[in-house]
């Protein structure tokens, strides 16, 4: 065995342990690390948010460089301050207008060419099992997110019976995998304790 | 039976981690059979010209970086043993190119790599979709630094990529783990411009990105840690991931077995 | 300047269209037409298809029933997306219903979010409905909270409000991550109904598995719309299913053509 001496290493160690305290109950040092870790994060991201949008856009190009339509975003954006003015609230509906319309927007421009791959990458000759399974999944899982059909129908009701057991093998599948993923970032941080800490096996 | 529902979650936890600790001490070596995947997967990445340049972006931080890490070596290490220009970069994921700068520097170190020639970290940008297209028209802007805060067109390995297109670049190798991800490269980027796209993917989400590789859009993916115990050994440097595979076979074993428990527990007490 | 940037060098078709894009606007603008067709029908009281109900949503009112007789709070989490991201969208929806639904019965509702903006629309719909409920008094700004920006931080503080607060009811509708199974496991722990619903597939066990009641994907698009009876959302979802059983139709087809002509071209229309 072979501690390590690395401060880094010694802090590490000791917010895993701290975290992972909260299996047994809820207690103080969990309350510490998680108080600890959303202070650390809040600040994180304000530091990145301010040299990543807010200094590029304001010192660098619209004050450094005279960009001055800059200012055009930067004066939309500070709208939506505008609701803690109950006579101008209205105002701040704007910036979340433009936001939600440039996303939309954007996204229809892409990704229907990504699902349309899809759409016809199941167009499958029925000659094997495989394909089979995979014409008739798609389907009838389309068939149980038909939101306007009754499922009373014998037909549209059966074939959405068969989509459900689908979703429901597709479920299993993801749950096996997501535990065995959540295992895994176990074994990383046991990787960091046993290894990088207390340098097990290391002369 | 009714003790089996209402086994204490603490046992549960306290005998995975007991199983953990033990395998990793005690590592089997259970053998790692390699799936068709990870071999499309690879020869996808191994046939690649031999002058290709590939975009290697690890879309990650923390909380992924115990199954992306082994990931990020594998490929990072294929690429340089074949000789290709490595350029790592990502959008949004602000740790990723920091976790990832000390692996690549140790690897690029072992195969005589030079920074800004054989390869260039360009850092994290913001953005998301409106940097993927930006890099697409013209990459230097989309880019502007690299990770050293460098102008990235001083870097003779980025005079060989104006543009992220299929004239200049051969293939994105994008690490997976949530939004933006490899679906934003896919649909800003490699569908597009038609630029071959090979993913990394944490073992969670594999079957939600299964239909893609069933599509061809993309080309291989890594599947999780059990992938990329394959890939490793496929590229002959078993790393983290292969050590690991003790471990995740016990624990998928005892998953199993409480599973297994629990359902008995549960169809007995729903019988009464 | 990237936004222009990114605008040069279409490659136009017949003077107009960026190359094989043309199903792709061929297809948004039929979804358009749909849209626009059964929102106008809806807004004017003409006959559209119904929605059907969709299990799990009474529990919604159960849950806030059950809230109500113990004098405890509710807890709403819209995911952890942005306003970008259509399930945030759906959320906003399902939030309202609940405002409306505490604020009727006087109980404590406390709406927890991950990202700024989202904040801002939450606040101001939970406003809303308390005004149009004839509460406005009742609202409490402070409980519509933005705890932190970065996932596992929020996760934290999550735990945290519900440690704290003890609310008897969780409703969940969104774009959820990692932190999905740490919010449903900690209220079934602490014996509150929870109603889980998401879009993302790899989490959804988890909502399925820990969860009182589960909205499966699209179901929450559809149990936004089914709940507000808004003409918009409404609409939209009908305009949306025509053209999922369209998709259907046109996949049956494709398959049937494949079959008799594995080596048909069928597919290459919709790549124009």
């Amino acid at each position: 065995m072979n501690i390590s001496t690395d401060p880094a290493i010694w802090t590490q160690a000791i917010c895993i342990l701290a975290v992972y305290t909260y299996l047994y109950k809820d207690n103080p040092i969990w309350r510490l690390a998680e108080t600890v870790y959303l202070a650390l994060a809040t600040t994180y991201w304000f530091v990145f948010y301010f040299f990543t949008y807010i200094q590029p856009a304001i010192v660098d190009k619209a004050i450094g460089e005279g960009e001055w339509h800059y200012f055009l975003a930067v004066i939309l954006g500070l709208m939506i301050f505008f609701r803690y003015i109950p006579s101008v609230a209205w105002l701040a509906r704007y910036p979340m207008s433009f936001w939600v319309g440039y996303g939309t927007g954007y996204i229809l421009s892409f990704e229907p060419a990504v699902w349309l791959t899809q759409i016809t990458s199941t167009f499958l000759a029925l000659n094997s099992i495989q394909n089979i399974l995979i014409f008739i999944g798609v389907l009838s899982t389309l068939t149980y997110f038909f939101f306007t059909l009754a499922k009373e129908n014998p037909v549209v009701g059966g074939v959405a019976e068969v989509g459900k057991w689908y979703i429901m093998i597709a479920l299993g599948s993801a749950f096996g995998n997501t535990v065995l993923y959540r295992w895994n970032l176990f074994v990383a941080r046991a990787n960091t304790l046993l290894f990088d800490w207390l340098g097990v096996g290391q002369a | 039976m009714e003790r089996l529902m209402k086994i204490d979650r603490r046992i549960i936890y306290l005998l995975g981690a007991a199983i953990v600790f033990l395998t990793m001490l005690y590592p089997l070596g259970l053998p790692v059979a390699i799936s068709d995947l990870a071999r499309q997967t690879y020869n996808e990445v191994e046939n690649l010209p031999d002058d290709a340049v590939v975009i290697l972006s690890p879309m990650y931080d923390s909380g992924a970086m115990g199954e992306l890490n082994p990931m990020f070596v594998a490929l990072f290490r294929h690429c340089a043993e074949r000789g290709y220009k490595i350029i790592i970069v990502n959008t949004q994921w602000v740790q990723g190119p920091q976790i990832v700068h000390k692996f690549a520097t140790e690897i690029a170190e072992e195969y005589g790599y030079v920074y800004g020639e054989d390869w260039i970290n360009l850092g994290s940008k913001p953005g998301a979709a409106i940097f993927l297209q930006t890099a697409v028209k013209d990459f230097w802007e989309a880019c502007i630094e690299d990770f050293n805060g460098q102008p990235v067109e001083s870097y003779p390995i980025m005079q060989l990529v104006p543009k992220v297109t299929a004239e200049y670049v051969d293939a994105c190798l994008v690490l997976n783990c949530g939004t933006p991800g490899a679906p934003e490269w896919l649909a800003y980027v490699c569908q597009p411009e038609g630029i071959k796209l090979v993913i990394g993917e944490i073992q969670m989400s594999v079957p939600e990105s299964m239909p893609y590789v069933q599509s061809g859009q993309y080309a291989g993916m890594i599947a999780g840690s059990r992938g990329c115990a394959e890939y490793e050994q496929l590229i002959g440097h078993p790393g983290q991931a292969l050590k690991a595979q003790d471990t995740m076979s016990a624990i998928a074993l005892m998953v199993t077995l409480f599973i297994i428990l629990g359902n008995i527990g549960y169809l007995a007490t729903r019988k009464k | 300047m990237m936004w222009f940037l990114a605008q040069e060098e279409a490659k136009p078709v017949l003077g107009l269209f960026v190359e094989g894009t043309i199903v792709d606007i061929i297809v948004v603008l039929l979804l358009g037409i749909l849209i626009w067709v059964m929102v106008s029908r809806a807004r004017t009281g003409r006959p559209i298809p119904e929605i059907k109900k969709i299990a799990g949503l009474e529990a919604i009112d159960e849950a806030i029933g059950r809230a109500t007789e113990m004098g405890r709070p509710v807890t709403f989490i819209p995911g952890i997306l942005s306003v970008s991201n259509a399930q945030t969208l759906a959320a906003f929806g399902v939030a309202s219903h609940v405002a409306r639904q505490c604020a009727r019965y006087d109980t404590r509702l406390l709406v927890l979010t991950c990202d700024p903006l989202p904040y801002a629309v939450l606040e101001e719909i939970t406003r809303q409905s308390y005004l149009e409920e004839g509460r406005p008094d009742a609202f409490n700004p402070d409980d519509v909270r933005f705890l932190s920006a970065e996932q596992f931080a929020f996760a934290s503080a999550v735990i945290g409000v519900y440690e704290r607060e003890r609310p008897a009811a969780n409703i969940m509708i969104g774009a959820f991550y990692a932190e999905s199974m740490i919010f449903a496991e900690t209220a079934s722990f602490q014996g509150m109904i929870s109603i889980g619903g998401t879009a993302h597939t790899h989490q959804l066990p988890f909502f399925v598995a820990a969860c009182d009641y589960a909205l499966i994907g699209e179901e929450i698009y559809a149990a936004s719309a089914y709940l507000s009876k808004e003409p918009v959302l409404y609409g939209t979802v009908v305009g949306q299913d025509i053209l999922k059983i369209l998709v259907w139709i046109i996949i049956l087809i494709g398959g049937i053509v494949a079959t008799v002509n594995p080596e048909t071209t069928f597919g290459k229309l919709f790549e124009f």
